[in-house]
């Protein structure tokens, strides 16, 4: 088992209500069902999550990536800097 | 941590424009463009009281790097420097700056509204405003999801490129 937390910005803080969610895996899943599960879990969210990028650190992972163990993913809905 | 050098692009303290115009040293360029955004007191209409900038700092820091460095290089553009605030803001104070020194002014402009541009477009940014009635709203934006079917959406669904601007 592993877990994959969720970091929350922009708008998402609000929507969810929280800084973080964390939720557990018993087998390697791609990025884009572990953002479905997050959508089931915290429905306040899903329609946001298509449009969102996700960081882990300083690199962006798409959709189609394996995660097999612990890590902590940042949720980057549209952006409006300047 | 900020050095005179090589500061923190995303600062949560007031921007200083001096160390900005004071470092380095190009007898080559003839030309430095500055631009600052700074915060209105208005948005479609409403009053905005003031606002509220957050960022992922990690991305953030490397893109808007990664975004001077491009945008140098397209433009030939021997410095260029982009510092964005964080943080709450109140009207009038500078959200972000962007300094370029060129051989000559074209470039200068070119490569300083290119790279503001880009900032704003592709940057983990985001922007609350608060308004006169006490609600408050995050800026509608710009989707970087890398892979995302449909490059560039915006979260209201309407498309556009680059060279629209968002008004400040």
């Amino acid at each position: 088992m592993f877990k994959i937390t969720f970091e929350f910005h922009g708008q998402l803080l609000r929507l969810a209500g929280a800084e973080t969610r964390t939720l557990s895996f018993d087998a390697p899943v791609s990025l884009a069902e572990a953002l479905s599960q997050l959508g089931e879990d915290v429905p306040e969210l899903d329609a946001m999550l298509a449009r969102c990028a996700c960081a882990i650190g300083e690199r962006l992972v798409l959709r189609r990536e394996r995660l097999d163990a612990d890590c902590r993913i940042a949720l980057l809905p549209p952006v409006g800097g300047g | 941590m900020t050095t005179s050098t090589d500061p923190d692009r995303i600062q949560s303290v007031p921007l200083q424009l001096d160390s900005l115009l004071a470092e380095d040293c190009h007898p080559e360029c003839g030309g430095l463009a500055l631009f600052a955004g700074t915060v209105r007191d208005h948005h479609d209409g409403k009053p905005v009281l003031r606002l509220a900038y957050t960022a992922y700092a990690p991305l953030a820091e490397k893109q808007i790097r990664e975004i001077e460095q491009a945008v140098a290089a397209k433009y030939g553009v021997p410095y260029l420097r982009v510092l964005h605030r964080v943080g709450p803001l109140s009207i009038g104070e500078v959200a972000i700056y962007c300094v370029a020194r060129a051989p000559h002014r074209a470039e200068a402009f070119a490569a300083c509204k290119a790279a503001v541009d880009r900032v704003k477009h592709e940057v983990p940014i985001w922007k609350e405003e608060f308004y006169a009635d006490g609600t408050s709203a995050f800026v509608e934006g710009c989707c970087i999801r890398p892979d995302d079917e449909e490059p560039h959406r915006h979260a209201a669904g309407a498309y556009h490129d680059h060279e629209h601007h968002h008004a400040r």
